[in-house]
């Protein structure tokens, strides 16, 4: 018999973690186990869900064949609430233990609640999970008010999602812009424009003090004094990582939890991976929690590669995100806003609708941003993590950046297949 | 009892066409050559975006840089770990196993976009406006950019067949031997050496899969023959024999087995080795008859399990001390005769050069190839257990040039035999007493070719 390997939570992490060690071991047993009631699915899609672009029986990243196949036990509806490191064993909610002989933390992240009065009680959502999405529908009605916290990613994405649904959707950001912290001026000015264009309202630099109850609805109290009547709020102000099972257990964490680059904690034979997983980035520069699925992926597999016993190493994430609202599409890959002292080249297209910004450290690419070009962000990120020499040609690759980034690309790949035989 | 037999047939037949089905599955459309597409051309682009119109552009993406002088095409590698799938957060994509094509599920895609990201080879096309992603499907089968293309960057065929009719390579990728296999190493070395310009003789054994296939043909780009266990050196003798009277150089080379070079085959290999036929014999030793279950085999070690030499409370392997096949070559007079493994690729090369060189008489190179189906071993150890076999004097690395012995790598403090034996099942047994013996043969055969190391024998 060999070893059991219990994988907590069913997310990206864990599901690319499954594979992995399915992939070198055939043997050993592996358990899955969710809070969930339902087979695997990414919190990702659920927007797209709202946006009504697929139905519910296409969420499903697995379905139970995989299981089967793979031959691992997907055991639904169980909350972990305590790790006993000492005696290999975790404890679910309902009182029963479990033991392992390795142990993958791939619990994901929770939405974070800020401290705001009447933020409790009925018509207050987050939208993380699928009872939230279903809750969310049962509350809609045709032309529903919804006002939503914060306009990072997931809250811009809903207001979307939403407003093609026939919502009044209005967007309060505590910054100065939207998508503060992935995107910056002038991708961020022109993104709030479309969104108005189609009857998103957006108020930067609001701060929300209270949340009413009123007769006919919710009332948003501004700091400023504004206030806004509406029927439904969802809090889309971030995430944060789902470690309160870990207290007491002697893992350390900080925001996450604490992993080196085989993803091992501190404790011998527990691994974390994904949103729930601290780690140093690629460029050396920070330890953090970057919460995409891209990051979830190779943690998850780095993490199961190591469970199985190979010793492989992680290169460390880097950041990136794309967006697609009404027809335009913009992204980042890698050190697109902090510029500091790194040679930057910029270039903002007729009437601002179009924007490339490419990042560079001596002779590397460290990120782009883009909006509405065309680009292939697959290409841009391997030319990032492959530390590829761009040389003179510089100039070409900002001017032309799909062809040139293509050819780098083959270029590469060309040496390296030289190298390799 | 007719019934049983065609049965029997009937299946071998299903068994057959089956194996067939799914080597032939693996169909691939392929780039020819880097950068070699005429300037400015777009007929495959054009083709792809006819023929898909639902996905409003072509999967297929050409790369036209007239500043570095770069004309080339994108297309999806098909991976078989696709980066595209791994991200999709919904499992809309996947790769069918059937036929090795990635697919996209349009009904599961949310249009996230994210396997733009996961690609990095630029495989998937993005369509903003309709919010889903696209990729090639090779037109399931009958793909129309390869059609179109009039500068035969683009073909489609069989993969195998591509990778032969490109790459460098002669001997074929992803033979039909066992996982970690010695002998693979062994021919895939003597064939990148010894160059195109060969002809290959095998016989019944493991290599024969590479040489003549199963149902697929040969799997190296260069004539091969294949004949019986008795009479290949005769066969490749009459070979050599034809091309010096119409005056033409070439390279016979003979690929065999122990058990065939030692035991079944050794009268016509004796015999050409002292009428001195003009050609490279290279024994692929894995000691035994591993290709038939692991029987034993004249150069079997003492003591090992074979399949045929069972361990047991009253038996205990082999009982017998196996032969030692390169010494009695050298002593038939033979031009060449070098003993070289395939954990030592640069000591074999050199081997392998010298052998080519020889005109006047048969080169013989005696290989130890570790066999991890017969052998009982990890698969991913073969090359440490090679190493192992020198590093112990298990199998000492010699060469003799017309009679001229000489050590070619002699491990500065030899390690006890018991480190090479430990790597491997068939020796589990032993007990200490018998690693004791072992250790014995092995010293004696070490002396004795220590002993003609220092001196001239004719």
């Amino acid at each position: 018999m060999g070893k059991k390997h219990l994988i907590i939570g069913s997310g990206s992490a864990g599901l690319s973690a499954l594979e992995e060690i399915r992939r070198i071991n055939q043997e050993d047993e592996i358990k899955m186990v969710t809070m969930e009631n339902c087979l695997p699915y990414s919190p990702t899609s659920l927007p797209y869900l709202l946006a009504e672009r697929i139905k519910e029986k296409d969420l499903w990243a697995r379905d139970e064949a995989y299981f089967k196949d793979t031959n691992v036990i997907f055991s639904t509806g169980k909350r972990v609430i305590k790790i006993v490191p000492g005696e290999k064993r975790i404890v679910y909610h309902d009182g029963e233990s479990e033991s392992y002989d390795q142990l993958l933390v791939a619990s994901g992240s929770k939405p974070i609640k800020p401290r705001i009065e009447g933020l409790n009680g009925h018509g207050v959502m987050s939208f993380h999970t699928l009872n939230d999405y279903h809750e969310i529908v049962g509350l809609l009605g045709s032309g529903s008010r919804v006002g939503i916290l914060g306009a990072g990613l997931v809250g811009v994405e809903i207001a979307a999602a939403l407003s093609e649904r026939g919502c009044s959707v209005k967007v309060l950001e505590k910054e100065d812009e939207v998508l503060p912290f992935t995107f910056d001026k002038p991708v961020t000015d022109y993104i709030s424009d479309v969104l108005s264009r189609n009857s998103i309202d957006i108020h930067t630099s609001k701060e929300v003090a209270e949340i009413k109850r009123k007769s006919n609805g919710l009332e948003i109290v501004c700091a400023d004094g504004d206030g806004f009547y509406i029927d439904l709020v969802i809090i889309c102000v971030g995430v944060a990582s789902r470690i309160s099972m870990l207290e007491d257990s002697g893992i350390k964490t900080e925001k996450g939890i604490m992993v080196d680059k085989r993803m091992r904690t501190n404790i011998e034979g527990i691994y974390a991976a994904g949103d729930v997983a601290e780690s140093e980035d690629f460029f050396n520069i920070q330890t953090g929690v970057n919460a995409i699925i891209p990051t979830a992926v190779s943690q998850g597999k780095i993490a199961g590669a190591n469970m199985a016993g190979k010793e492989v190493l992680y290169k460390g994430w880097i950041p990136m995100n794309m967006f697609n609202f009404f027809g335009n599409l913009v992204g980042s890959i890698g050190l697109s806003r902090q510029q500091g002292s790194r040679e930057v080249m910029e270039k903002l297209g007729s009437k601002r609708r179009s924007f490339r910004r490419f990042v560079f450290d001596g002779d590397r690419l460290i990120g782009v941003m883009f909006m509405n070009e065309a680009l292939d962000p697959g290409v841009i990120r391997y030319l990032i993590e492959e530390r590829t020499p761009i040389g003179s040609y510089k100039d070409l690759l900002f001017e032309k950046p799909k062809e040139t980034s293509r050819w780098l690309m083959l270029k590469r790949e060309e040496e390296q297949s030289k190298y390799n035989t | 009892m007719v019934d049983a037999k065609e049965r029997g047939r009937a299946k071998q037949i299903q068994y057959l066409e089956a194996e067939r089905k799914t080597m032939q599955g693996f169909y691939g459309t392929l780039i020819s050559k880097y950068a070699s597409c005429g300037p400015d051309c777009h007929l495959c682009e054009d083709a792809c975006a006819k023929a898909k119109e639902d996905g409003k552009g072509s999967r297929i993406k050409t790369v036209h840089l007239s500043e570095v002088g770069f004309h080339g095409v994108l297309k999806c590698n098909q991976c078989s770990e696709p980066g595209c799938a791994e991200v999709c957060p919904t499992g809309a994509i996947y790769r069918n196993i059937e036929d090795g094509i990635v697919r996209i599920n349009q009904e599961k895609c949310v249009g996230c976009g994210l396997c733009t990201m996961g690609c990095p080879y630029g495989g998937v096309h993005y369509d903003v406006a309709q919010k889903k992603a696209f990729k090639c499907d090779k037109c399931d089968g009958d793909p129309k950019c390869a059609e179109a293309c009039e500068e035969d960057v683009l073909t489609y065929g069989d993969g195998r067949h591509l990778f032969e009719s490109l790459g460098d390579e002669i001997q074929s990728h992803g033979v039909l031997t066992c996982q970690g296999c010695g002998e693979e190493l062994g021919t895939r070395m003597a064939l990148r050496t010894l160059g195109e310009d060969v002809i290959i003789f095998g016989g019944p054994g493991c290599s024969v899969v590479t040489f003549m296939g199963t149902t697929m043909g040969s799997q190296v780009k260069v004539p091969t023959m294949v004949g019986c266990m008795t009479n290949l050196p005769s066969i490749a003798a009459g070979v050599s024999r034809y091309f010096r009277k119409v005056g033409k150089n070439a390279t016979l080379v003979v690929f065999a087995g122990d058990g065939m070079a030692s035991d079944v085959g050794f009268q016509s290999l004796s015999g050409a080795a002292e009428r001195g036929e003009n050609i490279i014999y290279i024994c692929l030793d894995n000691e035994g008859y591993m290709n038939t279950g692991a029987q034993r085999s004249g150069t079997s070690p003492y003591k090992s399990w074979t399949s045929t030499t069972p361990v047991g409370k009253y038996a205990r392997g082999k009982r017998q001390k196996p032969k030692y096949l390169p010494l009695i070559m050298a002593f038939h007079g033979v031009s060449y005769v070098a003993t070289a493994s395939v954990s030592f690729p640069e000591d074999y090369t050199k081997k392998l050069l010298k052998a080519k060189t020889i005109k006047d008489g048969m080169a013989y190179i005696h290989l130890l190839c570790p066999c991890p189906t017969g052998w009982h071993s990890p698969s991913d150890r073969t090359i440490e257990i090679g190493k192992m076999a020198v590093e112990t004097n298990y199998f000492p690395l010699w060469e003799a040039e017309r009679g001229k012995f000489r050590f070619t790598h002699l491990p500065k403090s030899p390690k006890p035999v018991g480190e090479f034996t430990s790597l491997m099942g068939r020796f589990s047994h032993l007990t200490d007493e018998e690693l004791e013996d072992i250790q014995e043969s092995v010293n004696s055969r070490f002396d004795a070719v220590k002993y003609l190391t220092e001196r001239e024998v004719s």
